[in-house]
């Protein structure tokens, strides 16, 4: 919210009785900015008027400031003075590496020269992928027939069997 | 590890050109001179940037070495980046968000245990330096390592994610919409997760007083 809304938005609250910690978690930035000691001068003066009645609004900015003083004491420590060093080292270590300076190749100086490969690629792939989609019942078609032909040479095979029995029975027949 | 050592700028010269061309955001263009092969503009943005970095990660995990090992993955992944690098979002945003992906993974990955580990020395060790100061007494040296301890084991209880908000809200001074870019979510959802990560400091830490000492 831009600064001259958020203070008109807050007056109105304000006069309204609106606290802003009864409206929802999102809608504390104003405490917590007044806590920490960031909140615009003439929001400031809005609030401290609303803390005068507002006995939760007071209990919440004691406790959040003595927490936000308590945090003070969680100091960093200083950075190891080789941290440039080993860090430099790696990156020189990366450099070397073949792949990296394919890649370095390929995206230098901000133009990645691969990026107008990406729509060739994926033109390739889709025709690839429509190519074997069209030539996949032909495919079928070319087993299905290889499958009949061998179908019909079985049958052509029985029948002749038969045939051979047949002719054989009246033979035996006749000798008995 | 010793006090901080001046780390290596001979870059005057290179630091007063890239200040005077301040169209974009100083460390957008200083990436945007890296991705042109600039490495000494890299390092102007390391010496910005390696300090916040380095503390916030060290907050985070509360293991210095570890800290400075994933700050160092940081900005690795930065240069590796220059190729691709578009100033659309705010620089320190950008960096934030590799910084606190670099820790969840971390912690969630349950390194963090191991980390802790040598804990303990690193506190004596980081303690014993930060709260040397000659003319304070025994006593409330003693005072100020429980302070710390206090502060420490409550920053540590808190959720992954509310913890790096509070970290960046306190000790980094990004504002909302910062910490709403480096974690990936809404404004309100920031100032919720601010709200209960405050509340639970508050229930933790509220006994503690001004002095650092315990209130009865």
């Amino acid at each position: 919210m831009a600064e001259p809304n958020r203070k008109q938005y807050y007056n109105r609250q304000f006069q309204m009785n609106h606290c802003p910690l009864a409206s929802g978690e999102e809608n504390v930035d104003i405490l917590l900015d007044y806590c920490n000691r960031t909140l615009d001068p003439a929001l400031v003066d809005i609030f401290e008027k609303h803390m005068e009645v507002c006995s939760a609004c007071r209990a919440f900015s004691e406790s959040q400031m003595a927490v936000w003083d308590a945090l003070d004491a969680f100091e960093a420590l200083p950075v190891s003075p080789d941290f440039d060093h080993k860090l430099m080292a790696r990156i020189a270590r990366e450099e070397e590496s073949p792949w990296r300076r394919m890649w370095n190749k390929m995206t230098a100086g901000g133009t990645a020269i691969w990026r107008p490969l990406v729509p060739v690629a994926a033109a390739l792939v889709l025709a690839v992928g429509l190519w074997m989609r069209n030539s996949g019942p032909e495919a079928a078609t070319v087993a299905d027939s290889q499958l009949d032909a061998e179908q019909v040479e079985t049958a052509l095979q029985d029948m002749e069997m038969l045939r051979q029995l047949t002719i054989n029975e009246p033979a035996t027949q006749q000798k008995m | 590890m010793g006090e901080t050592q001046p780390q290596p700028s001979s870059l005057t010269g290179v630091q007063e050109s890239v200040t005077a061309a301040l169209g974009l955001e100083r460390d957008a263009e200083l990436m945007l001179r890296v991705r042109d092969g600039c490495t000494a503009s890299f390092q102007l943005l390391l010496e910005r940037h390696r300090g916040p970095v380095v503390h916030f990660l060290y907050r985070m995990v509360q293991n210095q070495a570890v800290a400075e090992e994933l700050a160092q993955d940081v900005f690795l992944r930065v240069y590796r980046s220059r190729a691709t690098y578009e100033p659309s979002a705010k620089f320190t945003t950008w960096l934030f968000r590799i910084a606190t992906h670099r820790a969840l993974n971390f912690i969630r990955d349950g390194r963090h245990e191991k980390g802790h580990q040598s804990l303990d020395d690193e506190i004596g060790d980081g303690m014993a330096r930060q709260v040397e100061d000659k003319s304070s007494t025994v006593e409330q040296n003693m005072l100020k390592e429980v302070r710390l301890q206090e502060v420490r084991n409550a920053i540590e209880a808190l959720p992954a994610k509310q913890k790096a908000a509070v970290l960046m809200h306190k000790y980094q001074e990004l504002d909302y919409s910062q910490i709403a870019g480096a974690l990936e979510c809404s404004e309100s959802a920031v100032k919720s997760l601010l709200f209960r990560a405050y509340e639970s400091l508050r229930a933790r830490l509220a006994h503690l007083d001004a002095t650092g000492t315990k209130e009865s």
